[in-house]
C-alpha cells in the first residue's frame, strides 16, 4: 500500500493493459485470449450479446475471476490473484455491479466510508467527511442516513458508484450498471457516469445503453464468443460494423 | 390428590406451604443451572465459530476435520458424552464435576452452532463478498465488516433456540452429581416423597427461565434488525 493512489500518478503506459487474457468455465471458453489497452482517461464501452464474455472479461480486470492464461496490468502493476497484492490492485480499480451489491446493514454514508476507513486507514471523521462529499457529488446529499433497502434502484446504484470512487481508483469498471433499473431511473445513473467521464476518469463499461456508448465512449468494443470482433470509434462500430456478427447484432438492437 | 381429612381450605393452605417449601429448596440450585448453561454456551459459541469458519476456508484438511467434528458430536447422545468426559476420561484428566459438565455440554453444542454459523455465513449473497473484495478488503476484513454482521442476523434466531435447549440440557449434569435444579428436585423428593409437586415446580422454574430467554432473544433480534431490510421489526 506504499504506491500512491492518486490517479494523476506518473505512469507512462496505459491505465489498463491486457494480454492473452483467457478464462474457461469447464469446457466453455468464456474469454478467449483477449488483448486490450485502455489509455488514461479513455472511456471504453463493451457491447455484445449475452454470453459473449464481456462481463467475465470485466471481472477479470479486478481479479474477481482467476485467469486461465494471460496477463493484466493496472497502471503498470501486475494483477495476480494468487498474490496478496491483489487487494492493493483491487483498491485501485473501482467496480460497479449490475445488482449494486451495497452492504445492506450499513447506511449510505457508512457504505461509502467503510473501505476508506479499513483499507486506506483514514480516521473515522475523515472517512465520513469524504464520504459525505462523494455522496453529494452523486446527488444524494439528503440520503446520507438511508439504508440501501430504503433507496430506489437508481439511488442505490449512485451510492455504489460513490463507494467505488471512495478508494480513488485509477480505473472504474461498470458491469451493466443500468440493467437492473426501472427505465425512469436509468437517466440519473448515466448522468453520474457522464460526469465522471468528463472529469477524466478511465472507464470500462459493459452496457446495453447504445445511446450512452455513442455519446460518451471514446471507443466501442464488440465481443462475441469471448473474442473482440470489433473495436473503434462509436460511429464506426455502431454505424458501419465490419464483422458480420456485429452487423447482425446491431441490426437487432439499434 | 386425595384429601387427607380436613377441609378444602386446609388442603389448599397445605399445598401453598408445600409450594413455598419446594421453591425455597430449589432456589439455591438455580445459580448452578445458570452458570452451567452460560459457561457451556459461551464455550459452544467460541468453538462453534471456529469450526464453522474452518468449514468455509476451502482448505481441504481443515474442512474435513471440521466436518468430522460436527458429524461425530452430533451423532452421540449428550448424556453419553457427559459420561465419557467425566468417567471415561477420568484416568487421563481428572476433571471436577463442574468442569466436566461445562466441557461436555459446550463441546456438544459447538457442533450444532458450527452448522448454524456456517449456514448463516453461506446464506450471504456472493455479491457481498465480491463487493467487499472489489473495494480492496482482504478476506478477513470482508468477513469481519461485511459478512459476519449480516450473518449474525440470520444466526441469532436458531442460535437462541440452541441456547434455550442448552439450558434444558443442563439438567443432564445432575447425573454426575452437580447440584443444579434437577438434582435439587431429586434431593427434595428423596426427603419428602412428594413427586407430583416436586417435578411440577422444577418444571415451572425451568419454564420461567426459558420464557425469560425467549424475551431476551426477541430483544436481540430487534437490536440487530436493519431498517427496511428483510424483517418487519424496526429499531
Amino acid at each position: 500500500m506504499s504506491a500512491s493512489r492518486n490517479h494523476l500518478m506518473v505512469h507512462d503506459g496505459p491505465a489498463l493493459r491486457a494480454r492473452g487474457v483467457t478464462k474457461r468455465f469447464g469446457s466453455l471458453v468464456a474469454v478467449d485470449s483477449v488483448d486490450l489497452d485502455v489509455a488514461v482517461s479513455e472511456v471504453v464501452v463493451m457491447l455484445g450479446p449475452s454470453g459473449s464474455g464481456k462481463s467475465t472479461l470485466l471481472r477479470c480486470f479486478n481479479g474477481l475471476e482467476r485467469l486461465d492464461a494471460g496477463v493484466i496490468e493496472v497502471a503498470g502493476i501486475r494483477l495476480d490473484p494468487e498474490c496478496d497484492s491483489i487487494h492493493d490492485v483491487r483498491a485501485r480499480v473501482g467496480m460497479v455491479f449490475q445488482q449494486f451489491n451495497l452492504f445492506p446493514h450499513l447506511n449510505a454514508l457508512e457504505n461509502v466510508a467503510l473501505a476508506p476507513r479499513i483499507v486506506r486507514k483514514l480516521s473515522k471523521d475523515q472517512a465520513m467527511a469524504e464520504a459525505r462529499q462523494r455522496l453529494e457529488r452523486v446527488g444524494l446529499a439528503t440520503k446520507l442516513d438511508a439504508y440501501p433497502a430504503e433507496l430506489s434502484g437508481g439511488q442505490q446504484q449512485r451510492v455504489a458508484i460513490a463507494r467505488a470512487l471512495a478508494m480513488d481508483p485509477q480505473v472504474m469498471l461498470f458491469d451493466e450498471p443500468t440493467s437492473a433499473l426501472d427505465p425512469e431511473m436509468i437517466g440519473e445513473v448515466l448522468a453520474v457516469m457522464r460526469d465522471l467521464a468528463e472529469s477524466g476518469m478511465t472507464m470500462i463499461v459493459v452496457s446495453h445503453e447504445i445511446g450512452f456508448a455513442r455519446e460518451v465512449a471514446h471507443r466501442v468494443i464488440f465481443l462475441d464468443e469471448g473474442r473482440i470482433l470489433e473495436s473503434g470509434s462509436p460511429d464506426q462500430v455502431l454505424s458501419a460494423p465490419r464483422h458480420p456478427r456485429a452487423k447482425e447484432f446491431f441490426d437487432k438492437v439499434l | 390428590m386425595a384429601h387427607r381429612g380436613g377441609s378444602t381450605i386446609d388442603f389448599l393452605a397445605n399445598q401453598g406451604l408445600l409450594a413455598v417449601k419446594i421453591l425455597k429448596f430449589l432456589a439455591p440450585a438455580v445459580p448452578m443451572t445458570v452458570a452451567v448453561t452460560v459457561l457451556s454456551f459461551a464455550l459452544a459459541l467460541f468453538l462453534g465459530l471456529a469450526v464453522g469458519l474452518a468449514q468455509i476456508t476451502g482448505y481441504r484438511p481443515l474442512v474435513l476435520l471440521a466436518k468430522g467434528y460436527v458429524d461425530v458430536l452430533r451423532g452421540i447422545p449428550l448424556l453419553v458424552q457427559i459420561f465419557f468426559i467425566y468417567f471415561g476420561l477420568a484416568g487421563f484428566l481428572n476433571l471436577e464435576r463442574f468442569a466436566a459438565g461445562v466441557l461436555a455440554i459446550g463441546i456438544c453444542y459447538s457442533a450444532y452452532l458450527a452448522e448454524i454459523i456456517r449456514s448463516g455465513i453461506e446464506s450471504i449473497a456472493r455479491g457481498q463478498h465480491e463487493a467487499a473484495a472489489s473495494v480492496g478488503m482482504s478476506n478477513i476484513q470482508a468477513m469481519r465488516y461485511v459478512i459476519l454482521p449480516q450473518a449474525t442476523r440470520v444466526i441469532i434466531p436458531p442460535a437462541a433456540n440452541e441456547f434455550i435447549a442448552c439450558l434444558k440440557d443442563s439438567s443432564l449434569v445432575s447425573i454426575i452429581g452437580l447440584r443444579e435444579l434437577t438434582r435439587a428436585g431429586r434431593e427434595f423428593y428423596s426427603q419428602y416423597f412428594v413427586d407430583f409437586q416436586t417435578w411440577l415446580f422444577v418444571g415451572v422454574v425451568y419454564l420461567c427461565m426459558t420464557l425469560l430467554l425467549t424475551r431476551l432473544t426477541r430483544h436481540l433480534e430487534r437490536r440487530f434488525a436493519v431498517r427496511g431490510f428483510g424483517t418487519s421489526v424496526r429499531r
